[in-house]
């Protein structure tokens, strides 16, 4: 009798959240008002509050309207260009079997997950003299980032969708192009709308790359903020540019996740359609595009000061050149952005898990929602706006931790935060909670059963959300841009740096040291595209 | 081809009716459909029986062009099929899934082979109400298809496929999905809807019931 109701017990607390798992979802919670909370909104009242003049005055100058008419101008043609490439392109490739086709999409994502740095350097050594700054490149930098993870996601949206329509439309009298209008392309009207928010978010908070190819005449408002607060010194004009930056961002997002999701999600049977020269013409394209300004960026890396091919630019990393702004050897930056990198990702991981306890573990669904909403906050908000946020809220009492070496990886973990918890949490709330109540009816406390259980079953995907998490803080720039320490720079920093300086023996560094960050970043994507592939 | 020069195109075979001769379909190693013959008068609605896997669904997928062939003849009306392609075969098609559109409503899902047809808006809108009038649904033109029941979806679908008046109508086990009661029911009411329209029809089952229901003659795979 005794036993049975100990038993009883038992099976009823592996139900409930392990004790601690509320407080664990509130520090995580705590971690990110302390970094993001606190620091925009000591931003926003610097900027709009106390009766500052700033954002009157941002309202009434013709260079601000200039660049929010730029930054809205390269955006919708960015967007319009990867969409419409992108949509065309999958249209051609889903359906399709032919070998290599599922390396040549992964492939063709890569460019995504490159710093924005690389990308710009890559840019620089591609274009020729009169096109490498200015509106073309920028357009053409945010196409070669965004056109390959479009083309993929549209291209597996379309395969996962159910064929029964699409043979219906064709036995109904519709050619392969008009089943493709009128049925298929409908069916992914969420999904593209949902791409089309991300890529005009992306373009409209662009950074690095518009910094380094926009040139002197053409600047976003993510640059006109870090040309305000770090080359002007008008913090006020800078909060305020941030503030209203923000409120577009958020209203965009909030315009774009308010659209239906995609619709005939399920699949009973994949169509398959068979190749053409189309197919290939497709996918040559969607690779030169990616391909092109990589191999240039590697050929300028390559090329010596001199014209010859060699390893000059390499070994030119561990010297010290007049002029660059930097006080150590390019090289050394290495060993700032691993420290900065391992650190972040640590953090990240640990404030994510606890966030994610708290939403798979909270009994009522509000308190799930408002997990998953507070690891979302940071990315409403940009780097920039939040490094700026960071410098004015931790500059005095009653926190004075702006000259603090962990400054600068807290801040990196709370950009890798979203993306780490959006990986972690659905291989989390998969696991079936019969899972915990048996291993609770066979003795395991709460807490065991979740390490030998849940915890157990999720190392896959918290190793992915560990790479992935190491890749963002690995190539983050616009935080780093503005709190990296003058003598100790990360590298996307010290690329940025290097970039903008004129001289064939600084330029080749920055291809150099593009070119080490680009494959250590695609190293370590690849190794959580290997879990992804096993799991 | 265009459905002109199809139309043009006169076979040797018997016209009218379907003619299936010698009809090979493969995935890959496995042959599916092995020399198989079937003749189909017009205006007659023929029951074709099997256990799974025997290739009823394929049988029905070659016919519309939705599966190759490796080898054999389909004639319809006289007209050899061969490198005709699905949208230019004039055939209605009930999908076993039913495979409506989730994004157009009743009528517009009606009036889709229509518009591929470049028929007017009145003769549209006056056909959908016809065959909603056939199947029992009037004036659920503008109902979400989302909002249907299993057996309202299976009439839509039925309407959908007839709308264009074609030559062949094939159903893929439409009311596999059904309990027992509803089965009975709209079995009875698909043959009554076929045979009032004069269409010939082929229709696929492993249910010998529904086959005594609906069929004039049942062959076997």
């Amino acid at each position: 009798m005794d036993r049975t109701v100990r038993l009883t017990r038992r099976q009823k607390l592996g139900r409930r959240p392990p004790r601690g798992s509320t407080a664990l979802a509130a520090i995580g919670a705590s971690f990110v008002a302390l970094f993001t909370f606190y620091p925009f909104a000591r931003l926003a009242w610097r900027g709009l509050g106390h009766g500052s003049g700033a954002a009157q005055e941002l309202v009434r100058s013709p260079r601000i309207r200039r660049i929010a008419w730029f930054t809205l101008w390269q955006s919708s043609v960015s967007t319009a260009l990867v969409i419409g490439l992108g949509v065309a392109i999958a249209a051609c490739l889903a359906g399709r079997s032919f070998r290599g086709k599922a390396a040549a999409l992964a492939l063709a994502a890569v460019p995504f997950t490159l710093p924005t740095v690389v990308v710009g350097t890559a840019f620089l050594s591609t274009l020729p003299g009169e096109w490498r700054q200015g509106r073309l490149a920028v357009i053409s930098a945010h196409v070669f980032f965004n056109i390959g993870i479009t083309t993929r996601t549209l291209t597996l949206a379309t395969e996962r969708l159910d064929a029964g329509p699409w043979e219906a439309a064709r036995t109904l009298g519709a050619s392969t192009f008009v089943a493709w209008r009128t049925v298929t392309l409908p069916a992914l009207r969420g999904t593209i709308v949902g791409l089309a928010g991300l890529v005009a978010t992306l373009c409209l908070t662009s950074f690095g790359v518009v910094l380094l190819l926009g040139g002197p005449r053409y600047g976003t408002v993510e640059v006109e903020i870090y040309r305000q607060a770090l080359q002007l010194s008008r913090i006020d004009r800078a909060a305020a540019l941030a503030t209203m930056q923000f409120v577009a961002i958020g209203g965009l997002l909030w315009w774009a996740g308010r659209r239906p999701p995609a619709e005939m999600a399920t699949r009973s049977r994949p169509r398959v359609v068979r190749r053409s020269p189309v197919t290939f013409c497709a996918l040559t394209v969607l690779l030169a595009m990616v391909f092109v300004p990589v191999t240039a960026l590697v050929r300028r890396a390559f090329r010596d000061p001199d014209g010859s091919l060699g390893f000059v630019n390499f070994t030119n990393l561990s010297t010290v050149r007049r002029g660059t702004g930097l006080t150590d050897p390019p090289l050394r930056s290495l060993l700032v952005s691993v420290r900065s990198t391992a650190m972040a990702t640590a953090l990240t991981v640990v404030v994510a898990l606890a966030l994610v306890i708290g939403a798979t573990r909270a009994a009522r669904p509000a308190v799930r929602r408002w997990c998953e909403r507070v690891a979302s906050l940071p990315l409403a908000v940009s780097a920039v706006s939040l490094g700026l946020g960071v410098l004015i809220a931790f500059s005095g009492p009653p926190a004075p931790w702006r000259r603090s070496p962990y400054l600068l990886p807290v801040l990196q973990a709370v950009v890798c935060l979203p993306f780490v918890v959006r990986t972690l949490l659905p291989a989390f709330s998969q696991i079936p909670s019969q899972l915990s109540s048996a291993a609770a009816t066979l003795g395991a406390s709460p807490w065991r059963a979740w390490a030998t259980i849940d915890f157990a079953l999720a190392r896959r995907p918290l190793a992915l959300a560990t790479g992935l998490g190491a890749t963002v803080a690995l190539g983050e720039f616009g935080a780093a841009s503005l709190l990296a320490r003058p003598q100790a720079p990360t590298v996307p920093v010290a690329i940025a740096r290097l970039a903008s300086r004129p001289g064939a023996v600084v330029q080749g560094q920055a291809a150099a040291l593009a070119v080490v960050l680009a494959a250590a970043a695609t190293a370590l994507i690849m190794m959580t595209e290997h879990l992804r592939v096993d799991d | 081809m265009t459905v002109a020069e199809v139309s043009r195109r006169e076979s040797n075979e018997v016209a009218g009716g379907l003619q299936v001769r010698a009809l090979s379909v493969s995935f890959g190693d496995r042959t599916v459909l092995d020399n198989f013959d079937l003749e189909v008068a017009s205006g007659e609605v023929v029951v074709v029986m099997g256990p799974s896997g025997s290739g009823k669904s394929t049988l029905l997928r070659a016919i519309a062009g939705l599966n190759e062939i490796r080898s054999g003849r389909i004639v319809i009306d006289g007209i050899d099929l061969d490198g005709v392609p699905t949208h230019e075969r004039q055939l209605g098609f009930v999908f076993q899934d039913l495979a409506l559109f989730p994004h157009l409503s009743v009528g517009e899902n009606i009036e889709y082979g229509l518009r591929r047809r470049h028929q007017g808006s009145a003769v549209r809108r006056e056909r959908v109400a016809e065959l909603l009038a056939l199947i029992g649904m009037d004036g659920a033109e503008r109902r979400s298809v989302s909002t249907l029941s299993g057996g309202e979806q299976q009439r839509i679908a039925l309407a959908r496929a007839l709308a264009p008046r074609p030559r062949l109508m094939l159903l893929d086990e439409p009311l596999a999905a059904l309990d027992v009661q509803r089965k009975i029911e709209l079995a009875e009411e698909l043959r009554r809807v076929i045979t009032s329209t004069g269409v010939t029809a082929v229709h696929v089952t492993h249910d010998p019931d529904e086959a005594a229901r609906i069929g004039d003659r049942t062959v076997y795979l």
